[in-house]
């Protein structure tokens, strides 16, 4: 109901959430149509390119779906010349028409039957168009098609059916020489099936709008509103503000008052869930409070020059821009652009302009988002868990460089879930449930000396010894792992990304590590360290270039379904869109509840629940179960810990300590993140530039 | 044992394939192709994949075949930009030229005393090669241009358009976000292939299999995607909702008219010589 609503109020320019479909759901057709090339079911994939254009069609005005169309097109003909253009403008009239036909709700038959004359036929009459205008290609063609069939008269011949042959022959010849004819129907004929096929994703499409993925209508309230007047985001006093977004059944705030002002760094902290993001919103503007209100001088200045500026969670997604340059100047005109030296010098990213953001590291992107920022001289910074997904270097500049921004005067807001990050502010606010439970000094909250980084208290070990024996302390389990063949075991692992093409990049080399049954292992190490490829071959997702990667006596990649992998995107890893349905695939519904349950969830609560309605740390736990029914004997996990509050953290670090001492299943955590490092392993191995540089036990 | 083996090369192959799947990547340079601006060469091959299609004469596709080798050449290349053609790539074309030889036709060519129709494997031949030079042009394209300097010579490219009220900046803003968003994309699509290998078999059997598992990858990967654009979108919000209107300011130089020049040129060659 509330699009329909929208689409008739948005007019002009596309907005911000109709740009970013554009963009990605076109490069997505894009996609389907390259791996098209090479997959196996390749045609298959290439007719998918319909898909992405017809969701956009279905949730966008016409206008979001033509520029997809063209803007796909034209990145299509950079990639692979015309014929890929050719593929990307089928595709995207069929899905333009019939995405607008679910758009306007109408039924099945009107669907198809619109499909048809509004895509169908215009591609008829342009494909006869072409042909007649160029009769080389389609003489061309045909002669493929007739010496084809050439072979084919001869099989039939030998097989005594020289009737059919010259049926054959003459229908074939009726078709090429009215191909006027024959071309249209052929084509009117495939878009009539497309379209019906189109028709089963109908049901996706209306699920979505009801989960966090419905079209992105934008948070710009005070646009919307059509405010004016000039722009003083600080000092803002919150008072009393009570807030709940629509169709929810809990406040996400109750009652909260806050002071933000210039020269002072607010910090909120709080778990997942506390209301922290929300309470950014609105103190940014971008939510207008149901009860009680924020008092500004001004108005807050959304995206605008010296107004409140924003940066998110997650790094990649907040580079808008090819080059370094590019980017710290999107959206601004030529003549409300900075001096790019200055901006980078800020942040510590000296000499950066030419660089493409698709090679800089997460904490470098963080920091070019704020640079992005700091361009249009905001008055107020906000920082959405700016430092939740980066390693502990990332989290230190991104800290630095907030205070260096409040002691310029600055406000700055930094919601994080980490205690440890509240040290450097003058103010912390504690959320719960949608209240600030506590407000003072760090020294008030207890944000002292218990940083996470050093509860881990590491016994030095020679590296590259023997499989890694736990101390004495582990008790019984021992007398396993004194077996003479590990589980896993890594010879001499080497690998180079793209090897022999301008592009190659070794990520590994002569690594050598054994592994136990229920043994745990974490590995760690930099950015660029190697430790993502070396889960990805513990995980027998790619053969190593060089080295031997065995788990039981036989190669990992050719062992599918004894080694588990959780990637830190676990969406991407949730293949159907309700959690039982995920789980128990390829098993029994008992044998995903006793998963779900392994994992420390209620296989009641959330088994009827949408993938797409879970929380990152819940959709993380969920992938592990449906890794579990599997039956791994090893697990390998890849930051887990990645946006997690301290609750889920230790949820999932106490699901996989009981994983391997009641279940037997080995796990290598790679990660960053050294917090309960404890409860995952017993060893901690530690990369850098593809090398083991050290094997160290992890103490109690 | 060995059949579990070839399977697993097979795999194994498939998987380098994604892996290492370069689309859009530069190679840096300064040859002549590399310092020529971006609108030049995008005019270029559209010229010239364009008249190959309209007339795919043999000559038409000697000249452009002509061209792309002296392209390659000027660049300097290395050898190792090539992609990894799948196999079952080289079976069709050596599948259809077997076909094609087998049905004969005029001219014959005589191998002593023996006596084939070469004729059909010559339209084979044609149909094959310019299918690869359509792509090799667009990869020495996009081999030898920066990526950030596409958007802003698209923009100039269709900057007339502008008077007859088509909204070009939008669509190439939309175009420059596409380029920098298609990394991203092609990361997503190499981790849900991971991702499915650990939770499905390898091996689809029957056609019910084949389509439930394009229907759990369409379906993700919709998914994946859908929120990856709500996090563009607050970032794009953050920055102030619109992109700027790309400025170009690349100069054309002689190198540029004499590719141009040369385009042209042959765009005439292959009209003539239909």
């Amino acid at each position: 109901m509330q699009w329909r609503r929208n689409e008739s109020v948005i007019h002009g320019p596309l907005r911000p959430g109709e740009l970013a479909e554009v963009a990605v759901l076109g490069d997505l057709a894009l996609v389907l149509e390259v791996i098209g090339w090479f997959a196996p079911l390749g045609g298959a994939f290439q007719a998918l390119a319909i898909v992405p254009f017809a969701v956009l069609s279905s949730r966008h005005r016409l206008r979001a779906g033509v520029i997809a169309v063209v803007s796909a097109a034209s990145v299509a003909f950079l990639i692979g010349g015309i014929g890929i253009v050719l593929q990307t403008a089928l595709a995207g009239s069929v899905g333009l028409s019939i995405g607008t036909t679910f758009r306007r709700r109408w039924t099945s038959g009107v669907s198809v039957a619109i499909t048809l004359l509004v895509a169908g036929v215009p591609i008829a009459i342009v494909s006869d168009f072409v042909d007649w205008i160029s009769p080389g290609f389609r003489r061309l063609s045909f002669a493929q098609v007739r010496l084809l069939w050439r072979d084919v008269v001869r099989v039939l011949d030998g097989l005594g059916m020289s009737q059919a042959a010259a049926n054959g022959t003459h229908t074939l010849n009726v078709a090429t020489t009215n191909w006027w004819i024959t071309i249209p129907v052929v084509e009117l004929a495939a878009v009539l099936l497309v379209a019906a096929l189109c028709l089963r994703i109908r049901p996706f499409l209306l699920a979505l709008t009801k989960t966090s993925l419905a079209p992105y209508t934008g948070g710009l309230a005070e646009r919307a509103a059509g405010v004016e007047g000039p722009i003083a985001p600080v000092p803002a006093r919150v008072e009393g503000v009570w807030f709940r977004y629509p169709e929810a059944r809990t406040d996400a705030l109750s009652g909260v008052d806050l002071e933000v002002k210039g020269g002072a760094l607010v910090a909120l902290v709080g778990p997942n869930g506390s209301g922290k993001s929300t309470l950014v919103r609105v103190i940014a503007g971008r939510l207008d409070p149901v009860i009680g209100r924020v008092d500004r001088p001004g108005r807050p200045g959304y995206g605008e020059r010296g107004g409140t500026a924003m940066v998110f969670q997650r790094p990649e997604s907040q580079v808008l821009g090819v080059r370094v340059r590019d980017d710290l100047w999107w959206g601004l005109e030529t003549g409300a652009r900075p001096p790019i030296g200055p901006l980078l010098g800020l942040v510590g990213l000296e000499g950066f302009e030419e660089r493409e953001t698709a090679t800089l590291s997460g904490g470098e992107l963080q920091r070019l988002a704020i640079a992005a920022a700091l361009a249009r001289e905001p008055k107020l910074v906000i920082s959405d868990e700016a430092t939740a997904m980066l390693d502990a270097e990332g989290r230190a500049d991104i800290m630095a460089l907030l205070e260096r921004l409040r002691d310029q005067g600055l406000a700055v807001v930094h919601v994080t879930h980490r205690m440890a990050e509240t040290r450097v502010a003058d103010v912390v606010a504690e959320m719960r449930q949608g209240r600030v439970v506590s407000i003072g000094s760090p020294a008030d909250s207890g944000a002292a000396p218990t940083t996470g980084e050093t509860v881990v208290g590491l016994a030095p070990r020679s590296a590259g010894g023997p499989g890694g024996r736990p101390g004495p302390q582990q008790g019984e389990r021992l007398g396993e792992r004194e077996r003479p063949f590990p589980l896993v075991s890594l010879r001499g692992v080497g690998y180079e990304y793209a090897a022999g093409s301008p592009w190659a990049k070794r990520a590994l080399q002569g690594v050598d590590l054994d592994l136990g049954t229920g043994e745990g292992v974490v590995v760690t190490g930099a950015n660029g360290s190697g430790k993502t490829t070396l889960a990805w071959i513990l995980g027998g997702l790619m053969a190593p270039s060089e080295g031997r990667a065995y788990i039981g006596g036989s190669p990992i990649d050719a062992a599918p379904g004894r080694v588990g992998v959780a990637f830190q995107h676990a969406r991407l890893q949730l293949l159907k869109p309700w959690v039982l349905a995920d789980v128990a695939a390829g098993a029994s519904d008992d044998a995903a509840r006793d998963a779900l349950r392994a994992v420390a969830l209620d296989p009641y609560e959330i088994g009827p629940r949408r993938v797409d309605d879970l929380s990152g740390g819940e959709q993380r736990r969920v992938a592990l179960a449906g890794l579990l029914v599997r039956r791994p004997d090893l697990l390998v996990l890849d930051e887990p810990y990645a946006g997690l509050d301290d609750e889920a953290r230790l949820a999932l670090a106490s699901v996989l300590r009981d994983l391997r001492l009641n279940h037997g299943i080995a796990t290598v955590v790679v990660s960053h993140d050294l917090d309960n490092a404890e409860m995952l392993g017993e060893r901690l191995v530690r990369l850098e530039a593809g090398s083991v540089v050290g094997e160290e036990l992890i103490a109690w | 044992m060995v059949m579990v083996d070839r399977q697993s090369a097979k795999n194994r192959a498939r998987r380098r394939q994604l892996a290492d799947l370069h689309v859009l990547r530069y190679v840096p340079g300064s040859s002549a192709i590399h310092r020529c601006w971006a609108g030049t060469k995008i005019l270029t091959i559209a010229a010239l994949s364009i008249g190959l299609v309209l007339w795919p004469t043999w000559s038409a596709t000697g000249l452009v075949a002509a061209l792309v080798m002296s392209g390659f050449l000027v660049a300097q290349l290395p050898a190792g930009v090539a992609p990894r053609v799948p196999r079952w790539v080289w079976i069709v074309v050596l599948v259809g030229a077997g076909l094609a030889l087998a049905s004969g036709g005029l001219p014959d060519a005589h191998l002593g005393s023996v006596s084939v129709g070469v004729g059909g494997l010559a339209v084979w031949a044609r149909f094959s090669l310019i299918g690869i030079e359509v792509l090799s042009l667009a990869a020495l394209v996009s081999w030898t241009t920066a990526l950030a300097d596409l958007a802003p010579a698209l923009a100039r490219l269709a900057g007339p358009l502008r008077r007859l009220r088509v909204p070009v900046d939008e669509v190439v803003g939309a175009i420059a976000l596409g380029i920098r968003c298609l990394p991203l994309l092609l990361e997503e699509a190499r981790v849900l292939s991971a991702a499915r290998r650990t939770r499905r078999p390898e091996r689809l059997h029957g056609m019910q299999e084949r389509a439930d598992a394009l229907e759990e990858i369409l379906f993700t990967a919709l998914s994946s995607a859908l929120r990856r654009a709500r996090e563009l979108a607050e970032a794009i919000e953050a920055r102030g909702g619109s992109p700027s209107s790309p400025s170009e300011t690349h100069p054309l130089q002689g190198v540029d008219f004499v590719v141009l020049g040369l385009a042209a040129t042959a765009f005439v060659g292959m009209v003539l010589l239909r």
